[in-house]
């Protein structure tokens, strides 16, 4: 084993072995089990780092696994997953600090922190994946890892988004397995590349890879909550925030448009695409995804529930990135937004937790005045929406102009009509609950004030907000810089010939 | 002028230091140190106003790391624009200073002031499109706060109306920017020089910076935010702000080297509506602001007029530029002077002296274009744009301007003699206002005289026939206000700003039709709201089915048949 293999081994290890040991750790050992999960989390950074400079400079990390002839197990590092490997690893430091903050006192930690330790590893390994069979293991996995961390409450309530959430999964994940077995029969075994399988397989095979693609997608869809495969997303918010932010910002809806990309980028490839002419259904679908979550955002009173659905309207910006497939301006677009939505997203959920764990705010029309009783948080996630509406210099804006200048460049004036009444919808929902926070007077009492100290709120809760806020506003700031994910997206489309 | 690009840090701080400063107070505010530092308010106008007075001409920075590339400097148009709009900040921070001892909000009310400071300084400075677009939109939405600052019904619902219109213009400016972008292949502004536009682009441009300026048909957020935010910030808004859109039009359509002559007619014509229209919109009201508000939408209107005729051609828009430059400075001046003056008399409790209402009424009719003001320099200024157009815009204008400046007298009268009925309590410290009125009245009956720039104007102005052709209005406007003082003005506008139901409140009505779950009892307020009312608890229903695992299965079952029968 060569030390590049030896490089990625150790990512996937440094998180699934303290989540073994935290398995059978008693439940006191607190102390334990955050230096384990703190080390782990460091060192995995610092090996991403290691190998996204590895990848920079052109070495290759690759590690092949023979399972059975002809299927092959295959983990190696590309531009592309040096991109949702470091979203993955920063971030999940960042719910680490907060998960311990706001799971303080609460039953059953070990197992949560075993399960959220395995949710990342798997992670990883999607973002490693080199081919189609690899990526449908590790997404099986995934739900396995999250159904333990959507029922930790064990409520009823949570039951049944479980139940509901494994049904989508796994009805999703068979329908995958199909098209996955169907395509290598068709294509034979296949690695990920940058042009896709040979075009020669469309002349003879061309209805039936349509056919593959649409299940492919629906496949990825369910995860990436692309309607009407959403109906899972909205009810697992009953699940504590860390999770709901790992969910929606890093894990599951991350690996479900992920997939769409490799799906878009490696598997087929753009001119493949372009000549089967199935693109215009994808950006249908995505087009409609996006109006249809915020136009259902408005409707919610619950916090989570309406940042759920706008996670599902925003996701669908990579994917509809991705239909333009033919504009590298738009995929760039696409690819950069899985960063900065993961950025925004998880901000704003962190502030949404903050809300629930100090004074027991779950309805926005609690909210009334909240920003005199926090005004970091609400700062934190005033920044976040802002980005989210796609106001400059967040980053928000910076995906939205470079998908807007994609659709332009393609002659798609459509869709740049979705994407300003998406901004005009975003700024509907927002905008009222940053009013209401900041401008308005505090009605009664807060639903249950559980925290009074020093600082608004436990440092654990106030620190992570604050950081991903921050880089949502440099990040942005510095855009055109050569340390930002624009210029890391950048890199990665040159090897690709769009 | 080919600008000399000299990206020295030294130049960058300096330049920076513009939008720098009051974002670093404002950042200060967030901190224990923030009752120093809002005691310290106008020292944020400073670097600005020194900038603008000692940085050459030519001087340009360039960042390409920051934001998608920034580039800043100071030409001359931008030069005349940031000394105005620091000595109009200025002012206003000072008679800031003795206000709000007893607001709670106070730090609140403090950082969004200082915000859109920072957009409005930056934006002057900028010259590349996205640092305009990026301080626009800060200056813009950061002006919610000051609109909604008092809290009360009214002022929420001003702040409602600003802020969908703020997002409605950002749309606009944000596609105009993509189109710009992409049609001349660069951000630089200087580029845009020699291009063609398509009409889209001048369109969503009139738009987007029109909201700012109270174009018509969007004019509607500008009475109620005028009426509604504290004097200090409608000052800032009514005397700056509203620039921002004039200066965003000029760098995006520069005058001059681009033409448009089917565009310009929508400019004229947009802007002789608003002309007409603010002066009836502003004698509605008997609340001060609202009255300035109808003057602004009122002159802004023939500054898009003037505007409008430099699009006509190139030689039309190098004539047009110093025309607009001067009616802006003019407008800017004598309008926060007129702001002040309100502030000045709510404070006072009454006007308290003679001298006191013969420089309101002096600003007031130099809006008007009485002689020997800065507003007859702007008339014939005006004048003569229109005799070097030629026919059919000479003989329009010699009918139109005399039609408005015999409305703005009217209504200009108006408000002078809403503030002489003024009778309330009277505050304490008032010395910082009453200097910074006097200030602002020496600025606008000094400025225009004694600036090389419009030494032209100001000669010609001083003919005879001009002073004739500028008395007459004046004085019919001041006639006919004293007739419809006796019969119309005291009984049919009796009672204030009535509600006006406008666009805005119809779109509100539809979306929180929407947004609320329980609305059975309520009768949807036309068709489309009705069908769509209708639609929602569909929506609703099936949101409910699809969450369901039942659904699920059985459409995976379904699926699984429909592989089946395939394969087979």
């Amino acid at each position: 084993m060569n030390s590049g293999q030896l490089l990625l081994v150790s990512i996937l290890l440094s998180s699934f072995i303290p989540g073994i040991i935290i398995f059978c750790l008693p439940e006191e050992k607190h102390r334990l089990r955050t230096l384990l999960n703190f080390c782990g989390s460091i060192v995995k950074i610092s090996l991403v780092l290691v190998m996204n400079a590895g990848i920079y400079y052109g070495h290759v990390f690759e590690i092949r696994l023979p399972l059975i002839p002809g299927v092959e197990l295959l983990l190696s590092g590309d531009p592309l997953s040096a991109l949702f490997t470091t979203l993955s690893s920063v971030l999940w430091l960042l719910t680490t600090v907060y998960a311990v903050g706001y799971l303080e006192d609460s039953p059953n930690r070990s197992h949560f922190f075993g399960y959220f330790s395995l949710c990342v590893t798997v992670t990883i390994g999607i973002a490693l994946a080199g081919n189609l069979v690899t990526f449908l293991l590790f997404y099986e996995m995934l739900t396995l890892a999250t159904y333990p961390l959507v029922i930790h409450r064990g409520t009823e309530k949570s039951l049944r988004a479980g139940r509901n959430y494994l049904m989508y999964a796994f009805s999703g994940g068979a329908v995958f397995l199909v098209a996955v077995v169907w395509l290598q029969a068709i294509v034979g075994p296949m690695d990920f590349s940058a042009s896709g399988f040979s075009p020669m397989y469309l002349t003879s095979h061309g209805s039936v890879l349509t056919f593959i693609f649409i299940l492919l997608i629906i496949g990825v869809g369910v995860k990436a909550a692309l309607v009407p495969l959403h109906g899972w997303l909205p009810q697992a918010m009953v699940a504590p925030a860390p999770v709901s932010a790992l969910l929606h910002a890093v894990a599951v809806v991350k690996a479900g448009a992920f997939g769409i990309v490799r799906i878009v980028l490696d598997v087929y490839g753009a001119h493949n695409l372009l000549l089967m002419g199935v693109l215009p259904l994808l950006s249908a679908v995505a087009a409609f995804t996006i109006i249809y979550g915020s136009v259902l955002a408005l409707q919610q009173d619950d916090l989570k529930r309406r940042l759920a659905y706008s996670t599902i309207s925003q996701v669908s910006y990579i994917a509809l990135g991705m239909s333009m497939v033919d504009q590298q301006l738009a995929v760039i677009g696409g690819l950069v937004h899985l960063v900065h939505q993961g950025l925004m997203k998880i901000t704003l959920f962190f502030c949404a937790g903050n809300l629930a764990e100090t004074l027991g705010i779950h309805r926005i029309s609690e909210m009334r005045g909240v920003a005199r009783r926090m005004p970091l948080t609400m700062a934190a996630f005033s920044i976040a929406a802002l980005g989210m509406i796609g106001i400059p210099p967040t980053v928000g804006f910076v995906s939205k102009w470079y998908l807007g200048l994609g659709s332009l460049a393609g002659g798609n004036w459509w869709l740049l009509v979705v994407l300003v009444v998406s901004s005009l919808l975003n700024a509907w929902y927002f905008l009222p609950i940053l009013i209401y926070a900041w401008f308005d007077k505090q009605q009664g009492p807060w639903p249950e004030e559980l925290y009074v100290g020093r600082f608004e709120t436990r440092l654990m809760l106030l620190v992570p907000p604050l950081v991903t806020a921050f880089i949502v506003m440099a990040a942005g700031l510095v855009a055109n810089a050569q340390i930002s994910p624009l210029a890391w997206v950048r890199f990665i489309v040159r090897g690709y010939t769009l | 002028m080919t600008p000399l690009i000299s990206e020295t840090i030294f130049y960058a701080l300096i330049l920076s230091s513009a939008a720098g400063t009051p974002l670093l107070m404002l950042f200060l505010c967030c901190t224990p140190l923030r009752m120093k530092v809002m005691q310290l308010l106008p020292l944020a106008t400073v670097p600005a106003l020194l900038i603008a007075l000692t940085v050459p001409d030519d001087v340009s920075v360039g960042a390409g790391w920051f934001f998608m590339s920034g580039r800043m400097g100071l030409d001359g148009t931008g030069r005349i624009f940031l000394i105005l709009a620091g000595f109009v900040w200025l002012l206003a921070s000072l008679s800031i200073l003795s206000l709000f001892k007893s607001d709670h909000n106070r730090t609140r009310f403090h950082i969004f002031f200082l915000t859109a400071m920072a957009g409005n300084f930056g934006l002057i400075l900028a010259q590349g499109m996205f640092g305009y677009y990026l301080f626009f939109a800060m200056m813009s939405f950061a002006s919610y706060g000051l609109v909604a600052h008092e809290g009360h019904k009214d002022a929420r619902r001003a702040g409602r109306i600003y802020l969908f219109l703020v997002m409605i213009g950002e749309m606009a400016l944000f596609t105009a920017l993509l189109c710009l972008v992409q049609t001349c292949n660069s951000m630089a502004l200087s580029d845009l020089a020699g291009a063609s536009y398509h009409p889209v682009i001048f369109i969503l441009l009139f738009i987007g910076f029109g909201i700012k300026i109270g174009a018509l048909p969007f004019h509607g957020w500008l009475i109620p935010a005028y009426q509604n935010a504290p004097a200090p910030a409608a000052t800032a808004l009514a005397g700056s702000m509203v620039n921002a859109g004039i200066l965003g039009w000029l760098r995006f359509m520069p005058l001059g080297q681009i033409s448009y002559p089917d565009g310009a007619m929508l400019f004229i014509i947009a802007g002789a509506l608003a002309a007409i229209y603010g002066v009836i919109a502003g004698l509605n009201s008997k609340q001060p602001g609202a009255v300035l508000g109808g003057s602004s939408i009122s002159q802004m209107g023939l500054i898009t007029v003037v505007f409008g005729m430099g699009l006509l051609d190139q030689d039309a828009g190098i004539y047009a530029i110093p025309v607009l430059i001067l009616y802006v400075v003019h407008h800017s001046l004598a309008k926060s002077s007129l702001f002040f003056a309100y502030d000045l008399t709510t404070r006072e409790g009454k006007i308290v002296s003679h001298f006191q209402l013969a420089a309101i009424l002096f600003t007031a009719l130099a809006l008007a274009g009485m002689p020997f003001t800065s507003g007859a320099i702007v008339k014939t200024a005006f004048k003569e744009l229109a005799i070097h157009l030629g026919e059919p815009w000479y003989g329009i204008s010699t009918f139109f301007l005399p039609l408005t400046a015999t409305g703005t007298t009217i209504l200009m009268l108006h408000f002078a003699r809403i503030l002489k009925n003024m009778n309330t309590i009277p505050k304490s410290g008032n010395i910082l206002i009453q200097l910074v009125f006097v200030a602002s009245f020496t600025a606008v009956a000094a400025t225009l005289w004694i600036w090389p720039f419009a030494d032209d104007f100001s000669s010609h102005s001083l003919e005879r026939e001009q002073i004739f052709q500028g008395s007459l209005p004046v004085a019919a406007g001041c006639f006919l206000f004293f007739l419809l003082q006796r019969s119309v003005l005291t009984t049919k506008f009796q009672t204030g700003t009535p509600k006006r139901k406008n666009l805005f409140d119809t779109i509100k009505c539809l979306a929180t039709d929407l947004v609320q779950k329980k609305r059975k009892e309520r009768q949807p307020q036309n068709m489309l709201a009705g069908s769509i009312y209708r639609l929602v608890p569909y929506l609703r229903k099936i949101e409910k089915i699809m969450g369901r695992w039942q659904v699920v299965g059985l459409s995976y079952l379904a699926l699984c048949f429909c592989l089946l029968f395939l394969l087979l």
